[in-house]
Parts: C-alpha cells; sequence; structure tokens
C-alpha cells in the first residue's frame, strides 16, 4: 500500500533530520503500534503519511494514486459551537458523501462512538470523554483507505475506550491500514499486529506482535551471592546467553523445555534466589528495553 | 456542495455568537441612532442657539437700539450672575455711537466679542453673525434717525420693525444634485446614518478573524486540508458569508434608520437615488469590508492582536476617511489623505446617492475602487492564508 524508501524530514531551521533514512512498508490490514519517546519522530510520519509535509529526502510511494488518509488528531478538531449532528452533517459534506452511503457512514460512527444520546447537544457543553468521542467519530467518518490515530482515547473512561476500540478493530476488519500511538500501550497490545518503535527519528524496531510475544519468554534471576556451582555452565549447555542486570541476570528462553530445565537446577539448590521471575515481558517491558528506559 | 457546508457552517456559528452579533448589529445601530441624535442640529441652521451677556459702557439710544436689535438674534442675557463667566461677552464701549460711524479702516474697535475658551467654532460664527448684523441695523437705524425718516415718537419695537423691513432677506437654501439639479437641503440624518453604517461594516473584522483563528487552533483547518478541500474554496467560505452579512447588515440598518428616526423625533431618512445603485454599492462595499477583513484576519496569529489590528484599523481608517469628522473640514493636505481610505470611497458613494440623488453611473467611481480594494485585498489575504496552510503542522500551527 506504501513504501517509505531512506525518507528523510527536516524542519525548517532545524540542525537535525526529524526522520532519518526510513525505510519501510505499510500493508492492507497492518494495524501498527507506532512507539517512541518524545521527539522521537511520531508526529513526523504522521504528517508525512497525511502529505501535510513532503520528505526532505527519498522516496514515499502510494501503492494506489488516490488512498484516502482518515485522521483523528490528539486536538478536538470540531466545532464547539455545534451539536455533534451539525459537526457529523458538516464533515459528511466536507468528506463528500452521498446517497446511501452517507447514510451508512454515519449510522456507523454514531452507533461505533454510541453517541445517539446527544447528538443535538453543542459540542462545546459535552465533557471531555464525549468530545473525545465526537472527535474520533469525525475521524472515522471519513471513508479512507488508511487511518492515523494519534492519542485517540486520551481522557476517556474505560467503558468508552472499548467501543472506540472496537471500532478500531471494525476498521482492521475491513481490511484498513491503521497506524496508532498511545500512551496507553496495553491498547495497543490489545489492537495492534505489528510494531514500530521510533527514537530519534530512526526506526529501532519493526515487528509483527507475535512474534516479539512468543520469542520473549524471560527469566530474571538473582543470587544473594554468587551463582551456584554448574548454573553457569547449565546456561550455556542449554545454548542461552545471560545478560547481565545490575544485580543478577537476564535470560531470553525459547523453549519450555529450557525453562523446565532451569527450573529443576534452582529448585534442587540449598541457597535459593533472591529474586526469581519468569514470564513474557509486557509491551510496555519491551518499549522500555528498546528504547533504553527512554518514555 | 463543500463550499454550501462551509458557508452555513459559518452562518450558524455566526447565529450562535451573541457578542459578534453585537458587534455587527447592536453597535453599529447605536452608533447611528446615537450620532443621527448628536448632529441632528448640524443641518437645519439653528444649532444650539447661543447665549451672550451684554455689557454696555453707554446708555444713550444707538446702544439701546443695539440691545433690542442684538436680542431679535440670539439670547441676551442682561442679568450678571456667576454663571457670566461660561458666557460669551459682548462689551461695548462708552463712546459707542462715535465708534459705529467710524471708517472701517479705524484700529479702534467698535466693541469687543469674548468667548469662553471652549466656545465652538460653530456659535463662535453665530454669535459673530448677530453681533454684524446687529451693528448694520443700528448704523442703519442712526442713518433712518438722522433723515427724519424715523421720529422719536415710535417706540423702539415700532423702530427696529422698520429697520429690519430693510435688512431682513428671505433665502432658500438647496443642495446641487449630481445632475446639476437642486433639491431642498438633506437632513443631518441623510450625512450621519450612512457614515456610522460603514463603520459599522468594516467591524467584520473582528469575528472572521476569530473565526479563522478558531479553525487554525483547533487543528480543524488540519481536517479541512486533510480532506483536500483547495485553499480558495476555503477563502471563499470564509469571505462570502461575511459578503452576505454585509448586505444585511446594510439593509436592516438603513431599515430600521428610516423606521426609526422619525418616531425619535429625529429627520427622517430619505432613500433619494436609484435603487439599483444601492445595490451596487452596498455589494461593492460589502465586498471591501469582507475581503480586507480576511486580509486582517490571514495575518493575525491571536485573539489579542486581531482585537487590536481590526479595532486599530477600523478606528484609524474611520478617522481618515470622513466618518468621523467630516472630510470638508479637514486641511486640504489631509483631504488628500482621507481620498486614500476605503471608507471614504464607501461614505461617497453614500453620500453620492442620498443628498446628490444620484444614480448607478454617479457611484461607478467609488463603486470601481472599492472593488479594486477588495481585489487586491482578497489576493494578498489569499497569499498569506495558503502559506499558512502550507505551514500546518499535525499538533501545532504555525
Amino acid at each position: 500500500m506504501l513504501k517509505l524508501s531512506a525518507v528523510s524530514y527536516r524542519y525548517p531551521a532545524a540542525e537535525i533530520d526529524a526522520l532519518q533514512a526510513l525505510t519501510l512498508s505499510l500493508n492492507a490490514g497492518d494495524i501498527i503500534g507506532l512507539l517512541g519517546p518524545n521527539g522521537a519522530g511520531k508526529t513526523t510520519l504522521f504528517s508525512l503519511l497525511s502529505g501535510l509535509v513532503k520528505p526532505t529526502s527519498g522516496q514515499l510511494t502510494w501503492q494506489k494514486t488516490d488512498t484516502r488518509v482518515g485522521l483523528v488528531p490528539q486536538h478536538l478538531a470540531f466545532y464547539s459551537q455545534l451539536s455533534i449532528a451539525e459537526n457529523l452533517v458538516f464533515f459528511a459534506d466536507i468528506y463528500q458523501l452521498k446517497g446511501a452511503q452517507r447514510q451508512q457512514q454515519l449510522q456507523m460512527v454514531i452507533e461505533a462512538c454510541n453517541l445517539s444520546d446527544r447528538l443535538k447537544q453543542r459540542a462545546a457543553t459535552l465533557s471531555g470523554g464525549w468530545q473525545r468521542r465526537l472527535n474520533f467519530a469525525i475521524g472515522i467518518l471519513q471513508p479512507a483507505d488508511v487511518y492515523l490515530f494519534d492519542e485517540a482515547t486520551v481522557g476517556v473512561d474505560a467503558q468508552s475506550r472499548q467501543q472506540l476500540l472496537n471500532a478500531v478493530k471494525q476498521l482492521a476488519a475491513a481490511g484498513k491500514t491503521l497506524l496508532y500511538t498511545s500512551h496507553y500501550l496495553q491498547e495497543i497490545e490489545q489492537i495492534a499486529n505489528r510494531i514500530l518503535v521510533l527514537q530519534q527519528g530512526q526506526l529501532l524496531l519493526d515487528a509483527p506482535i507475535s512474534q516479539l510475544s512468543s520469542d520473549s519468554w524471560q527469566l530474571m534471576v538473582q543470587w544473594s551471592q554468587q551463582a551456584p556451582l554448574g548454573w553457569l555452565e547449565l546456561v550455556a549447555k542449554l545454548g542461552l546467553t545471560a545478560e547481565p542486570l545490575a544485580q543478577g541476570s537476564l535470560i531470553s528462553l525459547t523453549t519450555t523445555a529450557q525453562w523446565q530445565q532451569l527450573n529443576l537446577f534452582i529448585t534442587t539448590q540449598m541457597v535459593q534466589p533472591k529474586l526469581l521471575r519468569y514470564g513474557r515481558p509486557s509491551l510496555e517491558q519491551l518499549y522500555l528495553h528498546v528504547t533504553g528506559g527512554q518514555l | 456542495m463543500r463550499l454550501w457546508a462551509l458557508l452555513s457552517k459559518e452562518w450558524r456559528l455566526l447565529c450562535r455568537d451573541i457578542h459578534a452579533l453585537a458587534v455587527l448589529f447592536l453597535m453599529p445601530l447605536t452608533f447611528v441612532l446615537l450620532m443621527a441624535f448628536a448632529l441632528s442640529d448640524l443641518n437645519s441652521g439653528t444649532p444650539a442657539t447661543a447665549s451672550v451677556s451684554l455689557l454696555q459702557h453707554a446708555d444713550d439710544a444707538d446702544s439701546r437700539f443695539f440691545a433690542a436689535a442684538l436680542a431679535e438674534q440670539i439670547t441676551v442675557l442682561t442679568t450678571v450672575t456667576d454663571t457670566t463667566n461660561n458666557l460669551t461677552q459682548v462689551v461695548t464701549d462708552k463712546n459707542f455711537s462715535e465708534l459705529l460711524n467710524q471708517e472701517a479702516t479705524s484700529t479702534l474697535p467698535q466693541l469687543q466679542l469674548i468667548f469662553p475658551a471652549s466656545t465652538v467654532p460653530v456659535l463662535r460664527q453665530q454669535v459673530r453673525s448677530a453681533v454684524i448684523l446687529s451693528l448694520a441695523q443700528t448704523r442703519l437705524h442712526a442713518f433712518l434717525s438722522a433723515n427724519e425718516m424715523l421720529s422719536d415718537e415710535q417706540s423702539l419695537t415700532e423702530q427696529l420693525a422698520i429697520v429690519r423691513q430693510q435688512t431682513d432677506s428671505t433665502i432658500t437654501e438647496l443642495d446641487l444634485g449630481t445632475k446639476g439639479q437642486v433639491f431642498g437641503q438633506a437632513s443631518a440624518s441623510q450625512h450621519s446614518v450612512p457614515a456610522w453604517l460603514i463603520f459599522g461594516m468594516f467591524f467584520v473584522m473582528l469575528p472572521m478573524a476569530n473565526t479563522l483563528l478558531a479553525e487554525q487552533q483547533s487543528g480543524t483547518l488540519l481536517r479541512l486540508k486533510s480532506a483536500g478541500l483547495p485553499p480558495l474554496t476555503l477563502a471563499l467560505g470564509k469571505c462570502l458569508p461575511y459578503f452576505m452579512i454585509n448586505l444585511l447588515q446594510f439593509a436592516l440598518l438603513l431599515t430600521v434608520s428610516y423606521l426609526l428616526l422619525p418616531v425619535l423625533g429625529l429627520a427622517p431618512l430619505q432613500f433619494n437615488g436609484s435603487p439599483v445603485a444601492y445595490l451596487v454599492l452596498a455589494s461593492s462595499i460589502a465586498l471591501c469590508s469582507s475581503c480586507f477583513g480576511f486580509l486582517i484576519a490571514s495575518l493575525v496569529r491571536s485573539n489579542e492582536q486581531a482585537l487590536m489590528l481590526s479595532g486599530g484599523c477600523n478606528i484609524i481608517l474611520a478617522a481618515v476617511g470622513g466618518i468621523m469628522v467630516p472630510t470638508v473640514v479637514m486641511p486640504e493636505a489631509m483631504q488628500q489623505v482621507a481620498a486614500l481610505s476605503p471608507m471614504n470611497w464607501a461614505l461617497e458613494g453614500c453620500l453620492t446617492l442620498l443628498t446628490g440623488h444620484g444614480d448607478i453611473v454617479d457611484i461607478m467611481p467609488s463603486a470601481l475602487k472599492l472593488v479594486l480594494f477588495a481585489l487586491s485585498s482578497f489576493a494578498l489575504a489569499y497569499f498569506i492564508y495558503k502559506y499558512k496552510m502550507s505551514r500546518i503542522k499535525w499538533t501545532a500551527i504555525y
């Protein structure tokens, strides 16, 4: 659907590139969780994809020339003195929706964002959560091939958030390409099938979330004194490497058998470890690990 | 469809903005009515009557006649009170009779006029005219008495009546129309109403700037841009609603003035000239103010700037353009500067119709200047707006 080849972008008067030689491709059906600390280049990437700015160098190639991009920006981009219905109708006109498609889209967003109770209420008088829903609804009202969600659920209560995430899933099920940024990493974990991590304008990680999950069982162990005899030899014998941490080591496991052997060794020791943690790291842990702890 | 959506959205937003409605309709109406009241005597020939205190240092026949003649013209207070200091004083010499008949080249004053410093020119002129006429009548009285054409048996009132028969004139003041035709003198309303109507029409700058800023700051403009709306459609979507609002202001304020001024006891507004000319003129003024408003709106970056720039421009254009002070009382250099103000062109056009009974040909110079100014403003504003749109970022507006 879209291919970025060594795309860089530098803001006017800036000294370094906000995006540095970014190469990646977006495919139909991708639900991409876009992660990165502040200043990583997420906003710049969204600006490039939405056509607000053009690459300083490199190529951004859409497979179809008429690919449409829908936006759900972080700020509340609607007319606060118009009602929910008036805002939706206005943007339906702007998106040039007509006839049955217009009715269908309007109905879809009203249901997906659960807006039917307050259609006549002016946006300015809505609570923050409702305003966020309206903002979301206007974004997905536009029939598009790619949707960009920028912190779309900030300030929305848990129930409403789940409803909005369901709407995102519906779009994904319809084969749309979605890019989603959020500070709620559980949200991304829940909906994304691919994770991109940006840092200082560079792509640190681009992997399917399934791969990140299945490969990431980890054992963190910390002995009160020295590691018992035979521990390091066992780790080496199993073909594993122990990554040293401040007070222990972190061992990435790939099979359950490896865990069973290490577990057997530990349980037969006279001195038990001070710390023993085994599990699959959350996306948040992975993210912190990849970015070196930067938020 | 998109342009219509933008227009109807703008109308809805404006109808719900009570402050903007007050600025666009209530404020100009208040100005029109207040200024119609304030200037109601300007063209009637009887501005607030002057009062003077007469201090005479002689008690001869000429002095007595002068006092009677002057009292026929203006209010003469002979009782000296504490308020004397606030009155114009007419002081005659003890040799009033001798000085009365001296040659005009003499340097000795026949009398003195002492005005309070704050006296406005129109009142000074009124007193001056009354005194000159009374002096002339007193001289005539002296001449007629000397030639025994007045007798001592006649009372002062009778003598004054005979003198007035010789000096009074009947003068009709008429206005010259644009085609050389003459009409009765235009009332003050014909002058003041269009001036303040134009002032009000140019106030569209403020709500225009505010709505444009709100769109930029909320990120709505980002949405509109990403939906593929061309900048020209967006610009027209901003200018056309205010063009229509200007037309509505023009029609509404003239209608309300027409209906309300006579009820308030003021000179009625008369719609002289061709109706088509009114439409053309109103359209050109509306085009000018909405495009100039778009220029100001595209320049500002905050609501504070919008308030300062739109208010400031409006007041300067009005002050220079003859809205606040008629250009006829300005020095020539200032009149040339006034001729550069679009408000002056608009006012000239309105006066051509309301007081000059003109037609569409007569208002064309004003209308053309307004339209050219509108097109130049729009072109410049569009260039700036397009540049600003090109710099819209995802999360902030440049």
